[in-house]
């Protein structure tokens, strides 16, 4: 099962980083963009080939010291057709070099929509009797907004394929406090989504003792997740905004269990354009970067 | 000059004629095999016919894309395609997407990139993020139509969105509110969906939105939603709402044995609804 896959691949690398691969194409170096606009032109498919031969550079790079990627589906999208490509290569590029992938696409619909959502990312579609796997990633993010019953297809599928989800339990964005943190009879929407995870998240455990089931908690909201660590044991935690987005080390401390597991903590720019546009010294910048995250991150450990 | 969706809508409504929004949920499954013999031909010959025999019946009409993109990379051809269509046969219809989106800051950009250039004049959004979710999307372009899911018309959406809050405003009602509060609805192009499902929602969001503004209606047909209360919320002239029908529509034509009659089923069931609903 996915939450048993990713806990072995932590404790074997010791590493708790997840690496946003958002490729923003004015960033990559450009050798490699001048390579692709040679052979395509100024096409979307040169874009489309740019970012995976960004990407699998990168995962080249950072495969030794980390256990999973997070490519989030938006950056890809806006190149159409070329993009999903690109999107669909750095998957399997990923899990060839041994790497877990969560893709980040915050579906929230319902019932048959959620289901589309869940054959073509998570589980397999049915193509005239045949079930063929379209992404196959091992885990995604999904929008809590519209209820348990628009979780379910996603849960249903996580059980049946063995595959994973975050759930955006508490966002990292300032204004996550619109809606998270209204207040029904003195509890948050926050608060009110884990009960609902936590019915879900206690039914399977791998051996560590964890789900498939987990949240997403910004690193910006290092109370809000005290609770929800408490709230959700059996958890695994999707930690964005450490880093660029200024969460703090030190107050990553309770987004874990005392195991040292139950949370993977993500960053992105930080550490595939640690500076903005990357140069031709990209591979030592990115690598470092990479193992000072890495080290950062199991200070709290 | 192109309209933009606020343009496009209101034209479309203020003719009087229909309030019928159709929905190109095109589910590969179920299309009849003598649309095509491929399937991505098959996909894009059946919403050809679709928008053939209604377009002229219609509003608007609505793609939701899982149904492509779970095709892969040709369900995206096809949508192109599909937009493309449209628009030769009639440059002012609006086109939404139902993508439920909730992305933000770069993120947001680059999926507002993705939808413009599949052809769409407007997006549906869920606003879990809150208020910086319309910052980003609302300065990115100005022209595209942001769609606000407050409150969906799915059994389970009352877990969250019906809540009562400490404030004393039910969690949809809030997030009408702080848009409202924040932003100038029609200047910066934003919208709003309702359930026909919760018709006391739905008469709540009339009221937040006020009579002037278009409201899409989600949750009539399979779904068992209130037409009743669509009629009483249809705004200033009875011309500002507007319904959704997808399955219902496009595929009443299942049964039949070829295009010309499936497409014969489609047309007299879009006026059925249509009707209904005035």
């Amino acid at each position: 099962m996915f939450s048993q896959r990713l806990n072995q691949q932590i404790l074997q690398k010791n590493s708790r980083l997840c690496v946003g691969l958002d490729p923003r194409l004015e960033w990559i170096p450009d050798d490699i963009t001048n390579k692709a606009r040679k052979k395509y032109g100024d096409t979307l498919k040169a874009a489309g080939a740019a970012v995976l031969a960004f990407n699998q550079e990168v995962i080249d790079l950072i495969a030794p010291y980390v256990a999973v990627v997070k490519p989030q589906i938006a950056f890809y999208e806006q190149y159409g057709v070329s993009g999903l490509d690109a999107f669909q290569k750095t998957i399997n590029y990923a899990k060839e070099k041994g790497l877990l992938v969560v893709a980040d696409a915050k579906r929230g619909d319902i019932d048959s929509t959620a289901q589309a959502y869940a054959n073509s990312l998570l589980g397999k579609t049915n193509v005239f009797g045949a079930k063929k796997s379209i992404y196959d990633v091992d885990c995604l993010t999904v929008n809590p907004f519209l209820g348990e019953d628009s979780l379910v297809p996603f849960i249903n599928t996580c059980r049946e394929y063995g595959k994973g989800i975050f759930i955006l339990a508490k966002t990292s964005n300032p204004g996550s406090k619109d809606i998270q943190d209204l207040k029904v009879k003195g509890k948050t929407i926050t608060m009110l989504i884990a009960d609902i995870v936590n019915k879900y998240a206690t039914e399977q455990l791998d051996e560590f003792g964890y789900s498939n089931i987990g949240v997403v908690a910004g690193a910006t909201f290092p109370k809000e997740a005290k609770i929800l660590r408490k709230k959700l044991a059996h958890s695994i935690f999707l930690v964005p905004g450490f880093g660029a987005q200024g969460g703090e080390t030190q107050q990553l401390k309770s987004f874990f269990n005392q195991d040292g597991l139950g949370a993977i903590v993500n960053a992105s720019r930080s550490i595939t354009y640690p500076n903005g546009k990357l140069g031709k010294d990209y591979k030592k910048v990115i690598e470092q970067a990479v193992i000072q995250n890495v080290k950062e991150i199991n200070k709290i450990i | 000059m192109t309209e933009n969706y606020r343009q496009k809508l209101l034209f479309k409504l203020d003719q009087g004629k229909s309030r019928l929004c159709v929905g190109l949920d095109s589910d590969s499954q179920k299309i009849p095999l003598f649309f095509g013999d491929e399937i991505v031909d098959r996909v894009f010959l059946f919403n050809k016919a679709i928008i053939d025999s209604t377009h002229d019946l219609a509003v608007a009409f609505k793609l939701n894309p899982t149904f492509y993109l779970e095709l892969g990379k040709a369900g995206l051809d096809i949508i192109k395609k599909t937009t493309d269509y449209i628009r030769s046969v009639d440059k002012m219809m609006p086109i939404i997407t139902d993508s439920k989106l909730s992305e933000f800051g770069r993120g947001g950009d680059a999926m507002v990139t993705f939808y413009k250039n599949l052809g769409f004049d407007a997006l549906m959004v869920v606003p879990w993020f809150g208020t910086d979710l319309y910052d980003s999307l609302t300065n990115f372009d100005k022209d595209l139509g942001i769609i606000i899911h407050a409150h969906d018309s799915n059994p389970s959406c009352v877990q969250v969105q019906d809540l009562m809050t400490d404030k004393g405003t039910k969690v949809y009602e809030q997030v009408i509110l702080d848009v409202i509060n924040k932003y100038d609805v029609v200047k910066q192009n934003i919208f709003f969906e309702a359930p026909a499902t919760y018709p006391e929602a739905l008469d709540r969001i009339r009221e937040l939105a006020g009579e002037n503004e278009p409201i899409i209606i989600a949750g009539i047909g399979p779904q068992g939603g209130d037409i009743e209360a669509i009629r009483r919320n249809a705004g200033k002239d009875g011309k500002r709402i507007f319904a959704n029908s997808s399955r219902g529509i496009i595929f009443s034509g299942l049964g039949s044995e070829n295009i010309e009659s499936y497409q014969k089923l489609v047309r007299d069931q879009a006026i059925a609804v249509n009707k209904s609903l005035f």
